[in-house]
């Protein structure tokens, strides 16, 4: 059991409004189902509507947790999709 | 003295006429009336001066009743040889005729002096000779026009030399003997210029040599050398003498021309920026590339409907898979998305690796960057894009590159912020005009934190100028501010004015899809 646990890796998907969901992953898990997992979460039919950074980083969803290095702890920002043409803005 | 060279001329005239035609009688008569006034002398200004005024005196006489009477005489004979003459033979006798006359209007026309003399004697003879040459003047007209060019310019081209004054008197024996049309024509047409008739055989019979060139200018008008030469010499001379005065304007003017031309190019040398002009205009020709059909055609496949789902290019380094899907924004009117700006913005960085010398050292954010500075409680939070910049993962120090630009995302608007550290200032470029004072603050605060972080100095912006810039593109629709924030990105990396306006951005669309298909920035 103990050398399962050590295979978890716990990581954080903060949204924008800074809440924090928490997962508990296997190395060798895809991210994209990471992220269809968040979104189910939020609600969300569709996974691509976030984009999901590691410091900055894009992370691609046909990669593992392993092959991006991300480590126990490490706190990964989802964003929602930008687009913009700027006809109604108002400053 | 002037009196017998003239009479002689006319003893010629007499001789080889008239036993052709009653009409060496009326030329005798005009000839006589043309020498009413004082006899030319040789000084070729003299007889300038004195051309005029004998032509009053003709006109008159032209109109007078006894005239009319033996012109109506002869208008019968000639009129029939005339047009024989034009349909068979003597074509170009009449045509010589008519195009001296064309010749004499357009020369009058340069010669400003004489030309209001010339051009109404030879309106006056046209319509005097009106019953009966209307139409051969109507037929010949293009051909004499056509053939005077070419006489001028074979006048032109022969040098003056070997001209004999036997040669001149041969040309005038032989246009005697052409027939009884040419007289005719020569005689109606001496009405205004048989003083000068007589000028020009007093020259010829004290062989003057000035002369000469007269007899040059018949010999090369080889092809019909007629007695109509005779009045088209002094108009000649005139023109030699008027050209002679327009060519003294001509090399004043030339030296003129000569010295500016000097004083360019000497300026020209003085100023050794001239190359770095000429790069600048290759620089901003270079945004503005047309696009290849063949480009065209595939961006255009790319943008169809039916590639929707399809993966097109994958951006390796940013992990970022463009669908037809998402390149779909780049059709005319769609708004963008970020995954096409963050593409282009890497491709920006690309482009600049590639070619350092050419563009700015910039830094591009990606277009959730300042979303994530200020998210959190109290609208800035560097500590959750502190790790975004080590240079570990930029591969470069953030705090060397001369401008650092962060695409700002509002809501459904795009426009861009920039750290210019190259001018020490934070510039805010919004296509719409927009003003967001808290952007540049929380910028400024960024850069002081970024390069407290990185380098442990401290760095005093206070004195950094916030710009919001007005000299920029204006957007005039409610969808181009994507295309406007990344083209304003692209032109100030190149380090050059925002030169393109909202007719370009249809083009700059199409561009952009080429770019990222390419997965390469030019």
């Amino acid at each position: 059991m103990a050398e399962g646990s050590r295979k978890f890796i716990k990581l954080k998907i903060k949204a924008q409004d800074d809440t924090i969901l928490h997962f508990k992953v296997n190395p060798s898990t895809i991210m994209k189902d990471i992220f269809m997992s968040y979104s189910s979460k939020k609600q969300m039919m569709n996974y691509k509507v976030f984009r999901f950074f590691f410091d900055g980083k894009r992370l691609s969803p046909k990669k593992t947790v392993n092959e991006l290095g991300l480590k126990n702890g490490d706190e990964i920002d989802a964003m929602i999709h930008q687009d913009g043409g700027g006809s109604a803005c108002n400053y | 003295m002037g009196a017998l060279t003239s009479n002689r001329k006319r003893g010629n005239d007499f001789f080889s006429s008239n036993c052709k035609s009653p009409l060496s009688n009326l030329s005798k008569k005009l000839k006589l009336s043309a020498l009413n006034p004082p006899l030319p002398s040789k000084s070729t200004v003299q007889r300038f001066f004195k051309y005029p005024d004998p032509i009053n005196p003709i006109r008159r006489e032209v109109h007078a009743p006894c005239r009319k009477l033996r012109f109506g005489f002869k208008q019968t004979k000639s009129n029939s040889v005339n047009y024989k003459g034009v349909s068979e033979y003597s074509g170009s006798e009449m045509g010589n005729c008519l195009s001296r006359k064309h010749e004499e209007t357009k020369r009058s026309d340069f010669d400003g002096l004489r030309k209001d003399i010339e051009v109404k004697d030879i309106d006056g003879d046209d319509a005097k000779e009106g019953f009966f040459e209307d139409s051969s003047i109507e037929e010949v007209e293009a051909w004499g026009c056509k053939n005077s060019d070419f006489d001028i310019a074979a006048a032109d081209a022969n040098g003056f030399e070997d001209l004999s004054i036997d040669e001149l008197e041969r040309c005038c024996e032989k246009s005697d003997l052409l027939g009884q049309e040419v007289d005719d024509d020569v005689q109606i047409l001496d009405d205004y210029d048989g003083n000068d008739l007589s000028v020009l055989t007093t020259g010829l019979d004290d062989g003057n040599v000035k002369e000469e060139s007269v007899g040059k200018m018949i010999d090369s008008l080889a092809m019909n050398p007629t007695s109509d030469s005779y009045f088209y010499v002094p108009l000649y001379r005139k023109l030699l003498g008027s050209v002679e005065k327009i060519s003294d304007n001509l090399k004043r003017l030339q030296f003129q021309i000569g010295l500016n031309e000097k004083s360019l190019e000497t300026n020209r040398l003085l100023r050794p920026q001239k190359k770095e002009e000429q790069v600048i205009e290759d620089a901003i020709s270079e945004p503005f590339v047309p696009l290849t059909e063949e480009e065209h055609d595939e961006v255009s496949c790319s943008l169809s409907k039916s590639n929707r789902r399809k993966v097109l290019v994958t951006h390796k380094n940013s992990n970022i898979d463009i669908t037809g899907e998402i390149l779909q924004c780049l059709r005319p009117g769609a708004w963008l998305n970020d995954e096409v700006i963050n593409v282009y913005l890497e491709l920006l960085k690309e482009r600049e690796k590639r070619e350092p010398q050419k563009f700015l050292k910039c830094h591009f954010f990606n277009t959730f960057f300042y979303k994530k500075l200020i998210s959190g409680t109290g609208g800035y939070n560097y500590q959750s894009v502190r790790r975004w910049t080590s240079q570990r993962k930029l591969g470069y120090s953030l705090l060397e590159c001369d401008k650092i630009f962060v695409p700002i995302h509002k809501e459904i608007h795009w426009c861009l912020a920039v750290i210019n550290k190259k001018d020490q200032k934070f510039q805010y470029l919004d296509s719409l005009r927009g003003r967001d004072s808290n952007v540049l603050k929380v910028l400024a605060s960024y850069f002081v934190d970024e390069v407290k972080d990185k380098s442990g100095k401290h760095i005093d912006v206070s004195s950094w100028k916030q710009e919001f810039v007005e000299d920029l593109p204006e957007q005039k629709n409610g969808y181009d501010c994507g295309v406007f924030m990344i083209k304003n990105a692209d032109f100030y990396s190149r380090d050059i004015g925002l030169c393109f306006n909202q007719g370009d951005m249809p083009y700059f669309r199409m561009r952009t899809a080429k770019e990222l298909l390419r997965l390469k920035a030019d």
